[in-house]
């Protein structure tokens, strides 16, 4: 018996592999370590800077890695897939059949050997570079635990870093999946070109359909989040799905509000798991339809046509998805007609180009036919039935580690007015709770919002969110809610300003938001009048927050507490005061508890401070001054106001109103930094000395 | 030895070979012969394990080809087109085949090198065709190899190259007891090294012969005579053809050459001259013989 080529075919492939070796390590740097250093340089700038940091920079640098990353990514993808189907010369050049076909190789050291060689090829500098991305990581994450803040952009900073982290990490498993699945679809072709495209179509049809179309079944789901569903699943669709949960959680805005990423559905084992799986199947199958495959087939297109028509039966349902859902849905039966037109010169195109004939023609339209009319079949049932009435569908009591509540009805917490969540994990909470819940789905006046929020998180790390408005005064959600505050792990409990003993340091300022009191519209507290607001805001909520329900409509204004430390502000929350709170709203309503209240008459510019960069509702800090203020902050403060030209050049932190309405002001991005420093100064200087 | 049992190989509705049987003794240099698209390249196909066929077995030496990594370490195929070479320089070309064969002789590569005398550092895209198989050819006797599959192996060989390179392989032939099959259209070109030639006609051996049988066994008589005669006059001969030309008869027989002769003498011609055939004529005679359209075989 002789021995085994494959260590000679093996180091014969790589031998000849060095420019691509080269080409992956520079890719692999971009796409890992260099956004890792981005991250790193800016957290370093903003650790040093803190706040009135230049926010515009760092959103600039933000935005840009992750379009870096986008880019890189989307580059490393077609980069695999060419230099994989490349590298199997074996399957798409007659010649090279002749030359390695005659080897003295078996069909399985040649298949390994390529495989084996191209993954090295492919992924050997990955290795390297992610362990030297991991270095600005994790050194971001030890220095952030020395220097705790409350700086909006330095805590999404460092929060995604861990999302960084995790895109480095599965990085390997997402091009090792494109890697296989290129293995499989090259064993199925014999061209060159329709490997690279049926592969790109193999990656991208599987999450590319269940977007479209589970955005579609989710939209029609009674309280369900399209997008919050399709992010959480969509990890569960290799090779592609685990990026494009990294890339949309990085991009997602609804994160920013709540400075959380919910990483524990992508740190599932399962998850590895899957993927681990979905790549062994493909080499499988790929191995076993490499060996069925006739060599002299190579030169043509497809030589295993049960898999062109799969893959372009699924193009062709991602297509009419794309077209009809974005496009003609509202169009009724006209739409359908022009999406079957659209559709079916795009699939017979699709035919020809692989049997260059009309032979057989009536089966291509026969499985066209099919395939059309079991989609658009699908998006009528899924229409008049409401995702087969899935919302009704709710995980079972057995499989539910915890459910996170939060509403209207609920205690809001502080700071971004976020609803405050309360987690329940005992067994007879999730019981009660499953209970009421399935109490409201009977109601038929509730429908998709955000006046109640149920997320239910199961055993296996997945989040189902459920989110309810109901008509008619929201009786069944307030019925809900109070069965829930019965439960014994329902703890209101006193949470951030209330917990406070101390007040020393801290301001408070208030904004009526609706018409209240003739005499005061917004104005800061007095400093030794706080100790007293706390004290009653804390007894109003106390008592009120079984019966009130927190909405814009009983709402009187916002209730801000923050401490500025030299030229640092921390804001300690944002309380919404509402009609019902008697004693709070009394001593809001008295004039001698402000330090200026009433609107000051000879102020020409008011001006606003949102962390957040959100004008009205989260103000942190908002001052009134005149042109003849002599205060040296003031007239430094005065120098950086200017008419807004172009709203993309000015802070979106700050914001200028003046005496006429019809002009705009702002102060420029590159004086952002200045501007609060001087301005929390003189609010200093103003309000609280 | 190589043999061939009941081998089927079809190209969807197109049968390349069909119930094909062969057998190839060990140190013969066999030439096959057909059209093109006869089946001749499939043949050296299946036959080096490069395609599978459909039915029926082939086996070297007792054991089968396809997928059979220690069989194929005992043959090399020079195929009919070297473009898979052209990233290659003739240096790289021989560590490749040097990787995979492990009776690889750089001294053998080294002194064919000298005669066909080829730029080892230049990519072999740069070379003409007939540079391209000289390469080839040298890589593929380095290789020692048991047995060497040429495919259309003197395609644009000028006369010169094409003696040179039949010269190699006799030697190697010699050196090694190597099993050399060669596929052309050509009679002329496997005329000098074959010793044995099979013809290939529709996925079909039509013909398959020793090559000193064949020329010993027919034989072209020139003759004349008072009268034309004809086929039916000499019953105890087997001849193939028979013609009249400016009074001249032409006699093609199969048998040896004094008994053929003899046995035309006794009729008394005027004159009778043993007049030798050129394998070609052979070829055309046997397969008229066979009531084979001599035209569409080669």
């Amino acid at each position: 018996m002789t021995k085994s080529n494959f260590g000679k075919y093996f180091r014969y492939k790589l031998s000849k592999s060095k420019p691509s070796i080269i080409f992956f390590a520079i890719l692999n740097f971009l796409s890992t370590t260099l956004p890792c250093i981005f991250l790193f340089n800016l957290f370093n700038y903003m650790k040093t800077e803190n706040e009135g940091s230049d926010c515009g920079f760092i959103e600039y640098t933000l935005s840009s890695t992750y379009s870096f990353i986008k880019v890189m990514v989307i580059i490393s993808i077609i980069v695999i897939i060419v230099t994989t189907a490349k590298s199997m010369k074996f399957y798409h050049n007659r010649t090279a059949v002749d030359m390695l076909g005659s080897l003295p190789l078996s069909y399985g050291e040649r298949f390994w050997g390529d495989l084996l060689s191209g993954i090295c090829v492919n992924f050997i500098s990955f290795i390297p570079f992610s362990i030297i991305s991991l270095i600005p990581i994790n050194g971001m994450r030890s220095l952030y635990k020395l220097i705790p803040t409350s700086d909006y952009f330095l805590l999404e900073t460092i929060e995604k870093s861990e999302m960084i982290f995790y895109y480095v990490f599965i990085l390997i498993f997402v091009y090792i999946g494109i890697y296989a699945v290129t293995t499989f679809i090259s064993s199925c072709c014999g061209k060159f070109g329709s490997s690279v495209f049926f592969s790109i179509v193999a990656i991208s049809v599987i999450p590319g359909i269940y977007t479209i179309y589970a955005k579609w079944f989710f939209s029609n789901v009674i309280g369900a989040d399209a997008s919050k569903e399709i992010i959480s699943n969509i990890f569960m669709l290799p090779p592609l799905g685990p990026i494009f949960s990294v890339i949309m959680r990085l991009e997602n805005p609804n994160v920013l509000y709540t400075n959380k990423y919910d990483l524990s559905y992508l740190k599932q084992p399962i998850c590895i798991m899957v993927s681990v799986l979905i790549i062994a199947a493909f080499i499988a199958v790929a191995y076993f339809i490499g060996k069925k495959r006739k060599a002299e087939k190579t030169g043509e297109e497809f030589m295993f046509k049960t898999v062109f028509h799969i893959l372009s039966l699924t193009l062709l349902v991602m297509i009419i998805g794309v077209i009809y859902l974005n496009f003609f849905e509202k169009k009724g039966l006209t739409g359908i007609i022009k999406v079957l037109l659209i559709s079916f010169l795009f699939y017979i195109i699709l035919e020809l180009s692989q049997n260059k004939s009309f032979k057989g023609f009536w089966k291509a339209v026969i499985r066209f036919a099919t395939g059309f009319g079991a989609c658009i079949a699908f998006l009528m049932i899924v229409k008049t039935t409401n995702s087969f009435n899935y919302y009704k569908n709710l995980p079972g009591e057995n499989s539910i580690k915890e459910i996170r509540v939060s509403g209207d009805y609920f205690y809001s917490e502080t700071g971004t007015l976020k609803k405050r969540e309360y987690i329940y994990k005992a067994k007879d909470s999730v019981s009660v709770i499953l209970s009421e819940h399935k109490k409201l789905l009977m109601s038929e006046d509730i429908s998709t919002g955000n006046e109640l929020n149920i997320t239910y998180v199961t055993k296996g790390g997945r989040e189902i969110v459920r989110g309810y408005s109901v008509k008619n005064d929201g009786e069944q959600i307030k019925d809900f809610s109070d069965e829930v505050k019965k439960l014994k792990e329902y703890d209101p409990g006193v949470i951030g300003i209330l917990s406070y003993s101390d007040f020393s340091g801290i301001d408070a300022f208030f904004d009526f938001i609706k018409p209240h009191n003739d005499n005061i519209s917004s104005g800061y507290i007095r400093e030794d009048k706080i100790n007293k607001l706390v004290e009653l805001l804390r007894y109003d909520i106390e008592n009120n927050f079984f019966n009130d329900n927190e909405t814009s409509k009983n709402t009187i204004g916002f209730l801000t507490f923050f401490e500025i430390r030299g030229d640092k502000h921390d804001n300690l929350g944002a309380y919404r005061i509402l009609t019902t709170y008697k004693n709070t709203l009394d001593f809001l309503n008295d004039p001698d508890n402000y330090v200026n209240p009433g609107d000051d008459n000879s102020a020409i510019y008011d001006i606003s401070y949102s962390t957040n960069g959100d004008e009205g509702l989260l103000t942190d800090i908002s001052i009134s001054i005149s042109e003849d203020d002599m205060s040296e902050y003031a007239k430094e403060l005065l120098s950086y106001i200017e008419v807004k030209n172009s709203p993309d050049e000015y802070s979106p932190k700050i914001w200028v109103s003046g005496k006429n309405s019809s002009i705009v002001y702002g102060v420029r991005l590159e004086n952002e930094k200045a501007a609060i420093k001087a301005m929390l100064k003189l609010f200093r200087e103003k309000y609280v000395q | 030895m190589i043999k061939f049992e009941n081998v089927t190989k079809k190209y969807d509705d197109f049968t390349a070979l069909e119930n094909f049987d062969l057998e190839i003794p060990t140190g013969c240099a066999y030439g096959l012969l057909g059209t093109n698209g006869a089946g001749k390249s499939t043949l050296l196909r299946i036959l080096s394990g490069v395609y599978k066929a459909d039915a029926g077995k082939v086996t070297i030496d007792g054991e089968n080809v396809y997928d059979n990594a220690s069989v194929k370490q005992k043959l090399l195929l020079i195929s009919d087109e070297t473009s898979q070479f052209n990233g290659m320089t003739l240096l790289q070309m021989k560590k490749f085949y040097k990787t995979f064969y492990t009776n690889f002789s750089d001294e053998t590569f080294e002194r064919l090198n000298t005669i066909v005398n080829l730029p080892v550092n230049k990519k072999l895209g740069g070379f003409s065709k007939g540079m391209k198989r000289q390469a080839a050819v040298i890589c593929g006797i380095s290789a020692k190899t048991d047995y060497l599959f040429l495919d259309e192996a003197f395609d644009g060989l000028d006369p010169s190259m094409r003696s040179e390179i039949k010269k190699m392989i006799i030697d190697a032939m010699c050196d090694n007891n190597m099993t050399v099959v060669t596929s052309s259209h050509n009679l002329h070109e496997i005329e000098e090294y074959c010793d044995t030639v099979g013809l290939l006609h529709n996925g079909k051996m039509i013909f398959n012969k020793d090559l000193g049988d064949l020329k010993g066994n027919i034989h072209k008589v020139q003759c004349s005579f008072e009268k034309e005669p004809s086929k039916e006059d000499f019953p105890e001969l087997e001849i193939l053809l028979i013609e009249e030309k400016n009074g001249l008869t032409n006699i093609i027989a199969k048998g040896s050459a004094d008994e053929t002769l003899q046995k035309i003498k006794v009729k008394n011609p005027k004159f009778c001259d043993l007049i030798p055939l050129s394998l070609e004529e052979i070829f055309i005679y046997e397969m008229e013989a066979l009531n084979y359209d001599r035209t569409k075989l080669l």
